[in-house]
């Protein structure tokens, strides 16, 4: 059976808390947790490249059936030694597809990562995402048209951040 | 060819079949935010457009979305992008 090209993103990051994997949230589905009525079709993550991490990405990987997006067809399925690495892993899984990246572009690991994110909890779930400010300067540096376009939304969500925490 | 590089993984790209190695490189070199520097006056330096089009942002959008929680917006946003999926046609 085929996965599906649009993610359930919920579902899976529910998945990755509910396997115990550390990982802080970035791209187009941190938008959307902050707040941007924008679409994304994937779930892009960076994970911390502990050895006791990574195998609890592959057992949700596993479960998951996650394989990486090949051109070729080939189904090759994530390997340990490449999640331990800075690369980026472009899979899809039967919640759709999700990119789990060592590193940003611009080398900015997990621990880098956790000093500019934040924390969300919706019921018993708890996610950790890169922050509006660190969001804007990663989308503005990538400089695609479609970063771009939601880079005005995320300003316009930090001055509204800005003032809810003035008048608390 | 070696079974070794039979094995290794393709080189990532987008659903659009651009590879993520020439995203990357694409990456724009903008100058750093100065050290208290507001976000919106660093944009004005290194991307005025954008900045520009921050007066623009339909206020009531963002109401609509602050006012769900934050896995309540993830499932929107799934539910918007298989719907805008079905318009989409194949050259």
């Amino acid at each position: 059976m085929s996965h599906p090209e649009q993610a359930d993103i919920a579902r899976l990051l529910q998945a990755l808390r509910g396997g115990g994997v550390e990982f802080v949230v970035v791209g187009g589905a941190a938008a959307v947790l902050h707040g941007a009525p924008t679409t994304t079709r994937d779930l892009d993550i960076v994970h911390r490249r502990t050895h006791e991490n990574v195998e609890r990405l592959v057992e949700v990987l596993a479960d998951l059936g996650a394989l990486v997006r090949d051109p070729a067809g080939r189904r090759l399925k994530p390997e340990r030694s490449t999640l331990e690495g800075p690369g980026q892993l472009l899979l899809s899984t039967r919640l759709g597809p999700l990119d789990v990246l060592g590193a940003l572009h611009d080398g900015r690991t997990f621990e880098q990562l956790l000093d500019t994110s934040v924390s969300m909890v919706d019921g018993s779930t708890q996610i950790t995402v890169v922050d509006l400010e660190t969001l804007i300067e990663i989308k503005t540096a990538a400089g695609r048209p479609k970063d771009r376009l939601v880079v005005p939304i995320l300003v316009a969500l930090l001055s509204r951040e800005r003032e809810g925490t003035e008048t608390q | 060819m070696a079974a070794h590089l039979r094995r290794a993984y393709p080189e990532p790209v987008t659903r659009s079949g651009e590879s993520l190695s020439n995203v990357a490189s694409q990456s724009r070199s903008v100058p750093s935010r100065r050290a208290g520097e507001p976000v919106l006056d660093w944009l004005r330096r290194v991307d005025p457009d954008v900045a520009q089009a921050v007066a623009d942002v339909d206020q009531t959008l963002l109401d609509e979305c602050l006012a769900m929680s934050p896995l309540e917006r993830l499932r929107a946003c799934s539910v918007a992008t298989r719907g805008l999926a079905r318009f989409h046609v194949a050259p």
